[in-house]
């Protein structure tokens, strides 16, 4: 199989300081397709990936195989949109990044949301530009979006915020993050941003990591995730719209139990719109964070068994 | 119920944001910076008027000084 793969560089923001305002799209397709109009999946990397990452492949290759076009980014402080060469400085600039929409203090410009929702008001408009640009070869009432850890948070509240997006599929991203803090669950996802974490510590005059310490950071750098942008209320802003949540069954950076809560109240809503075959939820048995080749397959059949229908707008 | 979070999700992520927060005072604010404001001008003339004085002064009475 031919990869024609076309790049073009999106200015989100004249208001955005100068390395986050552009950002680079990869949109590939089968090359023999080269002047058809697909339906586009959007595939968003984890924590310390980025839009090339290996970790993409084996959902990349397999749509653009099912005559999907597929487009790849970068996240805020990722990539080609982080300070840095190395992996290290890379890492040290969306830490930094994280920091300082912790200390953030009012009299400032405006608070920067490094950690998921800078990112999807990007994805949003990028959703704009293909809209105004490549709608002769992309069918804009046909895009679905999927994701990584990070990306499958992205996939999740890109979802949510803009309802252009028809299909989704967020791997290993769903969580509950007021039943993790209020279950002591919350260390393993802290563990992943920890350096803002501990910043906020010293700030907050603790010992230790603790509970207090962080629901501040959350309100903070996420404000609302802890209650009505959480998984049990946001989520159902995505019904009646054809969502796959699939997870890790021992995954302690999205526990199970707070998973579960939030399913069964979203699905007795999709139940009253009449699509209860739109919303499922499945956890790989025996599975920390992580994907199995079972859960690869599971998303490409979820895209191709809805884009098949017409009816999706 | 659902609009409403996406609305409130769509304003918190929006950036296109006044880039300044405006400073709003209250009426009575508004008249406590006026007041503190002419009472430094008029501490200021004053202080324009005591100098100048003194040096009427000098003018009329360091010179007098001397000649005793």
């Amino acid at each position: 199989m031919v990869i024609q793969k076309r790049i073009y560089e999106i200015t989100i923001s004249k208001e955005e300081e100068i390395k986050q305002d552009k950002l680079k799209i990869i949109l590939m397709r089968k090359a023999e397709l080269i002047n058809e109009k697909l339906p586009l999946v959007i595939v968003l990397h984890g924590t310390g990936a980025d839009k090339e990452h290996q970790q993409l492949k084996p959902l990349t290759i397999p749509l653009v195989q099912n005559n999907f076009e597929v487009l790849t980014m970068d996240s805020r402080y990722h990539g080609e949109r982080a300070n840095g060469k190395t992996k290290e400085e890379k890492r040290e600039s969306y830490m930094q990044a994280l920091i300082r929409s912790w200390k953030y203090e009012k009299s400032e410009v405006r608070q920067e949301f490094p950690f998921i929702f800078d990112t999807v008001f990007d994805i949003m408009r990028v959703i704009d530009y293909l809209e105004q640009n490549q709608s002769d070869v992309i069918d804009i009432k046909k895009i679905g979006i999927t994701g990584i850890s990070l990306g499958g948070m992205h996939s999740w509240f890109s979802a949510v915020a803009d309802p252009r997006i028809s299909v989704v599929v967020p791997l290993i991203g769903v969580q509950n993050f007021q039943f993790a803090l209020e279950n002591d669950l919350w260390k393993e996802r802290v563990e992943t941003i920890k350096d803002v974490f501990e910043v906020a510590r010293v700030d907050l005059g603790k010992k230790e990591i603790d509970k207090y310490v962080v629901e501040k950071v959350w309100n903070k750098i996420t404000p609302g995730i802890l209650n009505y942008f959480d998984s049990t209320s946001s989520l159902r802003c995505i019904a009646p719209r054809p969502l796959l949540i699939l997870n890790g069954e021992i995954d302690l950076r999205c526990p199970k139990q707070g998973i579960e809560i939030s399913y069964s109240s979203l699905l007795e809503y999709y139940n009253q719109l009449g699509v209860p075959d739109h919303c499922k939820l499945f956890f790989a048995s025996n599975i920390g964070h992580a994907i199995t080749d079972e859960q690869f397959q599971m998303t490409i059949n979820w895209f191709v068994q809805h884009f098949q229908k017409s009816n999706l707008s | 119920m659902e609009e409403d979070i996406r609305k409130k999700f769509r304003t918190l992520i929006s950036r296109e944001q006044p880039p300044f927060n405006p400073i709003l005072l209250s009426n009575e604010q508004i008249e406590l910076v006026n007041f503190f404001f002419s009472s430094f001008i008029l501490t200021l003339n004053l202080i324009k008027k005591t100098i100048q004085s003194i040096g009427i002064v000098r003018e009329k009475f360091g010179n007098s000084k001397k000649n005793l």
